[in-house]
């Protein structure tokens, strides 16, 4: 029936409206959300050295949050694409600053993700004070700070495809050199590379990735950093290997994290954020014991 | 081609403080060198300033290959140097750390290399004795395992010189001496090793040569002998 909705048009009218407007947008976007945050937390792991890298944690969603907290107060006013690319451009900022502190030998994993963690709780404290200030309040900022699928239309979806694109070619460029960043900055530049260049791409690649996926889904958490360890898991440590097989894996990932939350407690919806969590924060509980 | 690195009236101050005065000292292939001396004599400082990473306040260092003088550039491509207190890579096996060694600028980087890189990289490992615990992440290794793994991924690079920053010193006795004697065969093919240490009982068991700095001065430098003992204690 869902094959005849998709693929014919001499079906039963509800499916195909059911299943052409509202659940493959949705599946379109969980995809989408989940290979942008799956592959922009594997960027930023490398790129600081990090096993909690998460772009939720390290700040990176935090700025787009606030973009689109700004659009539902009705304070920024520019359609779908628009905002897409200013959620785009304000991860990058929190990319910046992670860059900035991530070249500094002297901060250890465990301070940066504090630090990171700092920045991404400003960030949404600034959000939710710009839905408080504007009353919106309930369901739709719920969805922001949890990360939800619900209603994602193909205008949500399309905007979001060439920041994932451009977010993939960055990540290319930055691919062959991205293991040596793994030695610290010192190592690799006696070994003949220009680490800070391969780390910027990374994270600017990471920016991108981030502020289309927020845009997208809003802050669901953990799924960067999970992501990248299940992938390790199943492919081997080769920062190569854990950048592009962490896009589908992320995209598996909150297309059934998407599904848990939409059919666990039928007919209400819990976000998908809240089950990315279940998932993720016990692992990050776990790396950070580990972490010396 | 005979490579040498020229020490010539090196001095280096951090700010008003004289660290390093007047070195003068060369160091060719096919030597083995440790360098010894009391903490805050200047001796990573020295290492630093060989590698690249810091430039003499006064005086000249170069790496020069049959008398003439190489680049920055160069440098990097011909000595392998290991600091000392190295954060863990992350993510990392023993092995995957070693193969990291066979980068070359203008060439991407995978675990999956060619057969010659895979063959110099188990060489390594064997020489380094750290076949036991080649596949377990690093992190989880204990110190002197580390330093083992570490001198393979410099031995990795395949460079004219080592300069090797307190590389054994986490390590039992018996490795101690297994790899001081590994870093004088090396010397025995045509490397030359620079090797910072404390152990002096090991370096002049060991060494061809040592060089001893003193408040920041050259105090000794020549083939092992009992008056470096009196020198180490100051």
């Amino acid at each position: 029936m869902v094959f005849g909705a998709i693929f014919s048009s001499d079906g039963d009218p509800t499916a195909e409206v059911i299943v052409r407007s509202h659940r493959l947008p949705r599946v379109a976007g969980a995809l989408v959300a989940g290979a942008c945050l799956g592959a922009a937390g594997s960027l930023i792991q490398s790129a600081t050295r990090n096993p909690l890298g998460d772009p939720q944690l390290f700040g990176l969603g935090g700025g787009a949050a606030i973009v689109q907290a700004l659009a539902m107060a009705g304070i920024i006013g520019l359609g779908h694409f628009g905002v897409t690319s200013l959620s785009v451009v304000a991860a990058l900022f929190g990319a910046l600053l992670i860059f900035l502190l991530a070249s500094r030998e002297s901060l250890t994993p465990a301070r940066l993700a504090l630090v990171g963690v700092s920045i991404g709780a400003l960030t949404l404290a600034v959000a939710a004070a710009i839905l408080t200030h504007a009353r919106v309040f309930s369901l739709q900022a719920l969805s922001l700070f949890s990360g939800s699928l619900a209603n994602r239309s193909w205008d949500d979806v399309m905007p979001t495809l060439p920041f994932l694109a451009l977010g993939v070619l960055l990540a290319v460029l930055a691919a062959g050199r991205l293991n040596l960043l793994l030695l610290g900055d010192r190592l690799a530049w006696h070994l003949g590379a220009s680490p800070a260049i391969t780390r910027l791409l990374a994270l600017a690649s990471a920016g991108v990735l981030a502020g289309a996926g927020v845009s997208l889904a809003g802050v669901v958490g953990f799924v960067g950093l999970l992501t990248p360890h299940v992938v390790r898991l199943l492919a081997g440590n080769d920062a190569r290997s854990v950048m592009a097989v962490s896009v589908p894996v992320g995209a598996l990932i909150v297309l059934y994290s998407d599904q848990v939350s939409r059919l666990a407690l039928m007919p209400s919806e819990i976000p998908v954020g809240l089950v990315t969590t279940v998932l993720g924060a016990p692992l990050m509980i776990w790396v950070a014991r580990r972490l010396a | 081609m005979s490579a040498s690195i020229e020490m010539d009236n090196v001095s280096f101050s951090y700010g008003d403080k004289t660290v390093l005065k007047r070195v003068t000292a060369s160091v060719s292939a096919g030597e083995f060198v440790c360098l010894l001396g009391p903490n805050g004599t200047g001796k990573t400082t020295l290492a630093q300033m060989v590698a690249g990473e810091l430039s003499p306040t006064t005086g000249r260092i170069s790496l020069t290959a049959d008398g003439t003088p190489l680049g920055q550039t160069d440098v990097r491509q011909r000595v392998a140097y290991l600091p000392q207190d190295l954060q863990d890579p992350p993510f990392v096996t023993a092995r995957e750390l070693v193969s990291l060694g066979r980068f070359r600028p203008g060439r991407s980087l995978g675990w999956r290399v060619g057969d010659g890189d895979k063959r110099a990289v188990q060489e390594c490992i064997d020489k380094c004795y750290a076949g036991p615990f080649t596949d377990r992440p690093f992190a989880q290794l204990s110190g002197g395992e580390k330093q083992r793994v570490w001198l393979a991924y410099c031995l990795a690079q395949q460079r004219d010189f080592l300069l090797l920053d307190e590389s054994l010193h986490k390590m039992d006795y018996s490795k101690r001496q297994m790899f001081f004697s590994m870093l004088s065969g090396l010397a025995t093919e045509g490397k030359g090793v620079i090797l910072i240490t404390h152990d002096l009982q090991m370096a002049e068991r060991h060494g061809q040569r040592l060089m001893v700095l003193g408040d920041g001065e050259l105090v000794y430098d020549g083939p092992p002998d009992r008056v470096v003992y009196s020198l180490m204690e100051g």
